[in-house]
């Protein structure tokens, strides 16, 4: 049967074969912007991180300090707040990065999104156990893309008023994962294979009343993000779907299957809902652009 | 408990679906030629519920099924439903078949099949459902009755739900299954506390039931992996949740904290520790999303006046509300 380190390998070997993630040095000069004015409605912040008792862990502190400065600099944020520059928004949306006592705070109707610095600090301590440095490097990017998109996904919904069937934490990731596929393709690639791969790692095992809590299990994240990736793009990963040297495939046959129709609903769904507030000659100009910092991106 | 967990059979439905499907168009009968009659005493119909847009059939049960045929067609399920859905404006007619399944399609649940627009009633999952019934009331004061009526009717309602999000072209951003059993769970808690509670409790009891029977994900590996691969996933502490469907213990809490984020008549749930309070503090949001979402996809295409004789009507017997 498949274990983590085997099916972890092989499903970077797409991405391998394409050229992996370099490092992110701390204090890098900034990524090259893409010529693209931010989003007018959304406006960004680095809260430096508390010494105080928000912090979960008191000794977290200079660690979230080294993110907060790294933040800083590499201004993530302010990227997405120009990726998302086609979308016309009806009042405004803040997100921030915050130390929370915990590694989500839920977005309340009006309020912030929040990234923690809880959270940061996870995906990279997760990496760092990580042997294979570009599979490091693709968690790091990829999930902490994933995160931003995802909490966004809150006040999308909340701001347009999107009508979600389904668990409101799975429809984010949902969301997210399609926004993701929708990047060009090598990082579209690397970000939907370091979330996963984050999901991998990083997931415990859960039991009765744990099965209560509104996010799904990691595990589970992990199949619907390959079940996104696969559903758009089943040729690319069809590497996912083959039994190998004796193992079973990392995407088991009778969910394989249902792939393509869970990517096109969560498209259709897309058009029908969001896409009305899409300005189409921007979102050109962000097909076109140039995302992430040059030395991030695969080669 | 059945012989191949409800968990286990779900997710062959829409692959159930398609053969099904091209089965139907290849055969040169059309369904109604084999429809059996209703032996009687015949149905009597709510006035004013026009069922044309869903006609309903009961196939001919197998020797093992045949009780299973003769309670069903004696409660008129498929008629009373086909009646309970008259409002819905749909763009196409909605079959309700009753039938045998596991010879042919090796599974005891019932699915929709988008192919021919069917909802497919298993006679084993009425076996089924029987034996997941407690036998006597349980501390959280579910009855025998609770769950095999509204084990029944919650699914037939989620498979209600998986028909509308097809037909009417339904944007779902989450989970298509978890949505389905939202939309199950909605539509009992229109109805009066009777109905509710009965609804709710009974179908949250039988995914409680199915999660101590072993269908949540497993903690360990198997040390003894099945040659079938889709069972040896299943059996994987990892793989298992490859499954398309929440978990069993997942669809217990969905179904509670809907119940209790809808209407505060179910506080016992958190009070009899069912549901845990950090949970229980999400559900009104969780309700709220629910309505939001079945306000602006589905009522657009439901006849609020036959809604509103729908709403009236008693369509549970007293002995299935004890």
């Amino acid at each position: 049967m498949r274990h983590s380190i085997t099916a972890r390998r092989r499903s970077l070997c797409i991405a391998a074969a394409l050229g992996l993630w370099p490092a992110i040095p701390a204090g890098t000069a900034r990524a090259q912007a893409p010529v693209l004015v931010p989003n007018p409605q959304i406006q960004v912040e680095y809260i430096q991180p508390k010494s105080n008792a928000a912090a979960a862990n008191p000794s977290q502190y200079n660690d979230f300090t080294s993110i907060y400065a790294w933040l800083r600099v590499r201004q993530p944020l302010e990227e997405i707040q120009k990726f998302l520059a086609p979308l016309r928004l009806p009042r405004p949306i803040k997100m921030q990065v915050d130390s929370c006592g915990a590694e989500r705070r839920a977005y309340v109707s009006g309020g912030p999104v929040t990234v923690c610095y809880e959270l940061i600090d996870k995906i990279e301590k997760t990496a760092a156990g990580i042997s294979d440095n570009d599979t490091k490097q693709m968690v790091i990017i990829g999930t902490f893309t994933e995160v931003v998109l995802h909490e966004l996904a809150y006040a999308i919904f909340d701001v347009l008023q999107v009508p979600v069937w389904g668990r409101a934490d799975d429809a984010a990731d949902r969301l997210a994962a399609y926004v993701m596929t929708q990047f060009p393709e090598n990082v579209s690639r690397t970000t939907m294979v370091g979330s996963a791969e984050f999901f991998l790692v990083s997931r415990k095992t859960w039991t009765g009343v744990a099965f209560a809590n509104t996010r799904s299990p990691d595990a589970q994240r992990f199949y619907n993000f390959l079940c996104m990736a696969y559903g758009g793009d089943s040729q690319d990963f069809s590497g996912w779907t083959e039994a190998k040297n004796g193992e079973d495939p990392l995407l088991p046959d009778f969910r394989a299957k249902q792939c393509a129709r869970e990517y096109g609903q969560v498209r259709d769904a897309f058009s029908l809902r969001i896409m009305p507030y899409v300005d189409a000659d921007l979102l050109l100009q962000v097909k076109a652009a140039q995302w992430f910092h040059p030395g991030e991106l695969s080669k | 408990m059945t012989a191949w967990p409800v968990m286990a059979v779900f997710r062959f439905a829409v692959v159930l679906a398609i053969a099904l499907a091209a089965q139907a168009a290849s055969s040169p009968r059309a369904l109604a030629d084999d429809c059996l009659q209703d032996p009687g005493p015949k149905y009597q119909p709510v006035p004013g519920l026009n069922n044309s847009g869903f006609p309903f059939c009961y196939l001919a049960p197998s020797d093992a099924n045949k009780a299973a045929y003769a309670a069903l067609q004696k409660r008129h399920i498929l008629e009373a439903y086909s009646q309970f859905l008259s409002p819905l404006r749909l763009p196409h007619p909605l079959t309700l078949v009753a039938l045998n399944c596991e010879t042919t399609f090796h599974t005891n649940s019932p699915f929709y099949s988008p192919a021919d627009r069917a909802l497919h009633f298993c006679y084993e999952w009425y076996n089924a459902v029987l034996q997941a019934a407690p036998t006597s009331t349980t501390p959280q004061g579910v009855t025998r009755a609770n769950v095999v009526t509204g084990m029944w009717a919650g699914t037939l309602l989620h498979e209600t739900g998986h028909a509308l999000f097809d037909m009417l072209d339904v944007p779902v951003f989450g989970r298509e299954e978890d949505a389905a059993d939202e939309a199950a769970a909605f539509i009992a808690l229109q109805f009066n506390k009777d109905i509710q509670r009965t609804i709710i409790k009974g179908f949250a009891y039988f995914w409680q039931i199915e999660a101590k029977e072993g269908a949540d994900p497993p903690t360990a590996n198997d040390t003894n992996p099945p040659k079938d691969a889709t069972q040896r996933c299943l059996n994987d502490p990892l793989c298992a949740y490859a499954d398309e469907h929440g978990t069993a213990s997942q669809r217990l809490y969905n179904t509670l904290c809907l119940g209790y984020g809808g209407d505060h008549a179910f506080k016992d749930f958190v009070q009899l520790g069912w549901l845990p309070q950090t949970r229980a503090d999400d559900c009104a949001r969780e309700y709220q999303q629910l309505k939001l979402a079945f306000t602006k996809t589905i009522m657009p295409f439901v006849d609020t006046d036959m809604m509103k004789k729908v709403e009236a009507t008693q369509w549970l017997q007293p002995q299935e509300l004890q």
